[in-house]
């Protein structure tokens, strides 16, 4: 007994688990924030779903199913009852349990995810490093005209863009979807398509797989990285006059050395939380680049369901989404912990 | 001939906005043996000197004219591999502030192996760890493996102030530049600290140039000082003449403030604020602060005026012909 | 003793102004910044006047004019017709309205309401306002900013108003945040010692002493998420949950238009254009009033 005790008390010491643990307790405010909001405006959500024209008794049926004759504080509570055993309630639009449907679709979500945070890596890294090494330069200005474009258009704007180049005018790239129908067959093992192609073996689907992603991805995480590239640029040159860098100077040791080594470190240290955050919010711009590459992911469910205003559908895929961000949040400070000494030392410290 | 002999450098800094213009025409000489004090108040420019030496200025800084000469030759058009030679085995710098000089998210050890393997680039490579130990038990660190597994800031400020003069160590053969090695420090680790300077420096028979507030100690520690005041030198002098006798109105009244210097900020017992290098007063530097000012003052730069056998002053109350006083 | 006040008052008055012209000078003297000024009095001017200096007024709402659908740009469309005919240059104009009125309304909302709240629980630093105020804001931030607006807009019906309520909500917290982590920072400077041992009131304190040091980050933080409030505020209509058709909204537009895509794709390019435009006026303005506010 005390043993147990013991032992979670250890786990809550620990500072991710304990951020989680309190990200998670707001995600649920926010739940219930979005609860009330939906029951109590007026306007019937099931009618909105379902459309004008559904007969009485039918809707008294799904009011039923749903609870939504039921005071609030009842659908709250069975609402999250159903939480804890991993339920989300009915979708009125597909029939079956939110769970199941986002079951289906998140694999497309984290694949365009994970692709999305591996372009911002090798693209903000390189750039960030090449124009903070000779601020001013070409190379430099360059950077530094991208990363106004990257700001000013939109997600979606990219996304509109880079179909009309590359997919439409160039015939390089697929417009829309996840696959080509004729690689449809490939088994699924893990829900992500370029796993899956290559564990079956099949490089033509792998490649083609490839090229479908790259016009979502480019448009999710283009903007986020060259901003990254310039936060890592500003900290090698704040680096580079810290005396910590002269002092190496100092002693003779080859510039290469100085830049790559003790000038890179500290930097991309400082711009690890941002990139972190950045890549959590991509969840958020999936929506709509979902929608527009049509692509079959949790977002674009999502979206549908907002748009047909199906209540657990869009308080299920919030919560998810939530989950996602806390999980991506959670990794950004191991990541830190990782290679921040200050942090892990001072946190072994206080346990 | 001289060891290090600096002559009219002149150094700005620039920002977005504005220029400050710091190094006023400084010159300075060090000769083998020689122990040399640089004293002056706080953002007079004593360590813009120190760096335009090694030429180790953060990207904003600019040595706009003047000469380094390092044993006659001028660093300022040499090849940059010579000037880093005389970086790693020659001149070695003990930085100011020991919690800004180890990089933060290296360990010790990471840090010195880097240094010594460019220092002593005609050692093995197992010998670095060794040399490194023995560098720190130099400076009475004798737990060296604790110290070379830490991160910086495992450390407190006395023992990285140790490790900063330790790294100064492996590249100085020749001469030490000691930057206020005692600023940040607790009082009673303070002199510790400069008598090991003092210690080392003759038991490795070095040249140095020392920056420090602890005027009590620049008495002991050198031969000579150089006062500067706002990015020029206003005068020279051995050492006990400076402080028994000095000519510079500045000089005087650094000292007479200087028992409260130990204590409190630099610069508050002397009346008036250190200029604007922005916008530097005209003629001499010193003119807006100085009792004895007279119209001369504000027009004219004091040349550096011979008083006596290696005195000099920058101060037309000492000129020929001005007269003054 | 009181008139040795307000001596200092009028001196710190002075101060401030003297600032505040340096301040311009300098902003002045940053050339990107300048024609983020000029692109801004420009949209701002041409939104303002819409009626006047668009070529077809009338074509803003519904209007249909099948005969001069789908035109290319041209010298009388220099943005070219849309499907039902109607000029998207004037429509693209009318749309500045909508954003400027999305950015003007929220920043009214958000930037009085979270800077008292931010000021307050920076202040009150470890004690219950605090933990309220940032406990409240930590469930606005529990999902990524665009999911949770599209989440309320979704549950709500799907309009302009709507739109605004769920930026609003979606924003206060980042920037009550911003003054907060100012506020914390500022409170134990010795000017705020000095007046609390002067007996000063607190909200002379909050509003005359501390705020009055902080109306650079301010209008730095305003100004950069202005270019948010459009994104967000586009891309909200762009999916259906905002402003409806026929309402000349950018983003609205812009989801109408992209169904034509890569036969009709000029008329995309008007409110894309129009977005990007805005976008780039805030951010070159924001980085502006940073590079004056930011010291030597
Ligand atoms: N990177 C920089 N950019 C602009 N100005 C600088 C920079 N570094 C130093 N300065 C200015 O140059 C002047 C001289 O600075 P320096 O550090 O050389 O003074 P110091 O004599 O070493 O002072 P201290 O006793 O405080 O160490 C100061 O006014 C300082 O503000
Ligand atoms: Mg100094």
């Amino acid at each position: 007994m005390g043993k147990t005790k013991a032992f979670f008390k250890s786990i809550y010491k620990n500072v991710f688990v304990r951020r989680a643990l309190r990200s998670l307790l707001s995600l649920l405010g926010l739940s219930l924030l979005i609860f009330i909001l939906a029951r109590v405006l007026p306007g019937d959500p099931i009618k909105t779903a379902l459309g004008p024209d559904i007969p009485e008794e039918v809707v008294e049926r799904y009011r039923e199913m749903l609870n939504l004759n039921k005071p609030l504080y009842l659908q709250y509570f069975y609402w999250l009852m159903d939480v804890f055993q991993l339920k989300l309630g009915r979708s009125l639009v597909t029939i079956r349990d939110v769970s199941a449907d986002i079951t289906d679709f998140f694999p497309a979500t984290l694949e365009l995810l994970l692709a999305s945070a591996v372009f911002r890596i090798i693209v903000a890294f390189p750039l960030g490093v090449l124009s903070g090494r000779k601020p001013g330069a070409t190379m430099d200005n360059a950077i530094r005209v991208l990363a106004y474009v990257g700001i000013c258009i939109p997600t979606f704007g990219w996304a509109i863009i880079l179909q009309l180049v590359f997919a439409y005018w160039l015939n390089w790239l697929p417009a829309i979807g996840r696959i080509s129908e004729e690689f449809m067959g490939i088994p699924k093992v893990t829900g992500l398509m370029t796993i899956d192609s290559l564990i079956s073996g099949n490089v033509p689907a792998f490649i083609d797989v490839l090229k479908h992603l790259l016009i979502p991805t480019v448009a999710l995480s283009i903007g986020g990285a060259v901003q990254e590239a310039r936060i890592l640029r500003a900290g090698m040159i704040e680096n580079i006059s810290r005396d910590y860098v002269l002092n190496m100077k100092s002693h003779g040791i080859p510039e290469r050395i100085i830049y790559f080594k003790y000038v890179l470190k500290p930097s991309i240290i400082a711009v690890v939380p941002t990139m972190g955050l950045d890549v959590a919010s991509t969840v958020g711009n999936a929506f709509l680049v979902e929608s527009i590459c049509n692509w079959p992911g949790m977002s674009r469910y999502g979206m549908m369901a907002m748009l047909r205003k199906d209540l657990n559908a869009i308080v299920g895929v919030v919560l998810v989404i939530g989950i996602v961000y806390i999980v991506i949040n959670t990794i950004t400070d191991i990541i830190l912990y990782a290679i921040d000494p200050r942090i892990r030392l001072k946190e072994r410290g206080e346990s | 001939m001289n060891l290090l002999e600096v002559r009219n450098l002149r150094v700005n800094y620039r920002s977005y906005w504005y220029t400050y213009h710091v190094l006023n025409d400084v010159s300075l000489q060090v000769s083998q043996g020689d122990k040399v004090g640089l004293i002056g108040e706080s953002g007079s420019g004593k360590t813009t000197l120190l760096k335009s030496i090694l030429q180790i200025l953060p990207p904003q800084g600019r040595i706009v004219s003047g000469e380094v000469l390092w044993k006659g030759t001028d660093l300022l058009k040499v090849s940059k591999d010579y000037v880093t030679n005389v970086r790693r085995k020659e001149v070695g710098m003990i930085f100011q502030d020991p919690l800004g000089a180890l990089n933060p998210v290296f360990k010790v050890k990471e840090q010195f192996l880097d240094i010594l393997r460019h220092s002593h680039s005609d050692h093995d490579k197992s010998d670095h760890l060794s040399l490194a130990e023995e560098l720190l038990r130099s400076v009475m660190l004798p737990d060296t493996a604790r110290v070379l597994e830490s991160y910086p800031f495992q450390l407190s400020g006395g023992m990285r102030q140790r490790v900063i003069i330790a790294m100064a160590l492996a590249s100085a053969r020749d001469l030490l530049l000691a930057d206020e090695p005692t600023t940040n420090l607790d009082v009673t680790i303070q002199d510790q600290i400069l008598r090991l300077i003092g210690e080392l420096v003759v038991k490795r028979g070095l040249s140095m140039i020392l920056v420090s507030h602890a005027l009590g100690m620049v008495a002991k520690m050198t031969h000579r000082v150089y006062v500067m005041y706002a990015g020029s030198i206003v005068e020279e002098a051995p050492t006990l003449k400076l402080f028994s006798e000095p000519l510079h109105p500045y000089t005087s009244m650094l000292i007479e403030s200087a028992p409260r210097l130990a204590s409190t900020r630099l610069g508050e017992g002397i009346k008036g604020n250190p200029p604007d290098y922005r916008y530097p007063p005209s003629g001499c530097r010193f003119h807006p602060r100085c009792p004895y000012a007279t119209g001369i003052c504000k027009e004219v730069r004091p040349p550096n005026v011979e008083v006596s056998k290696h005195r000099y002053v920058a101060c037309h109350m000492y000129s020929e012909g001005a007269g003054g006083g | 003793m009181s008139s040795d006040y307000s001596a200092v008052a009028r001196k710190e008055r002075e101060v401030r102004l003297e600032n505040l012209k340096r301040a311009w000078f300098r902003f002045s003297r940053n050339k990107l910044a300048v024609a983020g000024l000029v692109i801004f009095v420009t949209i701002v001017t041409m939104a303002s006047l819409a009626e006047y200096i668009t070529p077809y007024p009338s074509h803003a709402g519904l209007y249909i004019n099948f005969k001069e659908k789908y035109q290319p740009p041209n010298p009388n469309h220099i943005l070219g017709t849309d499907m039902y005919g109607r000029d998207v240059f004037t429509r693209v104009v009318f749309g500045f309205r909508y954003a400027l009125m999305m950015v003007g309304v929220v920043l009214g909302i958000v930037v009085p309401v979270g800077t008292v709240l931010g000021l307050l629980a920076g202040y009150y630093k470890g004690t219950l306002i605090d933990h309220v105020i940032n406990g409240a804001s930590e469930v606005f931030v529990a999902v990524p900013p665009l999911v949770l607006a599209l989440a309320i807009c979704s549950v709500l019906e799907p309009n302009v108003l709507n739109a605004l309520l769920a930026i609003t909500l979606m924003w206060w917290p980042w920037y009550t945040r911003m003054i907060y982590s100012v506020t914390s920072s500022l409170r134990n400077e010795p000017y705020v010692w000095a007046a609390k041992a002067l007996g000063m009131r607190t909200t002379t304190i909050l509003f005359k002493e501390l705020l009055p040091n902080m109306l650079g980050p301010i209008l730095t933080k305003a100004t950069l998420d202005a270019s948010w409030v459009i994104i967000i505020g586009a891309s909200i209509s762009f999916v259906g949950l905002g402003a409806q058709p026929p309402t000349p909204d950018l983003g609205t537009m812009l989801s109408e238009y992209c169904r034509y895509l890569p036969a009709y794709w000029w008329m995309t390019l008007g409110p894309l254009l129009g977005i990007v435009a805005l976008v780039l006026s805030f951010n070159l303005m924001g980085d502006g009033f940073r590079d004056v506010f930011a010291g030597e």
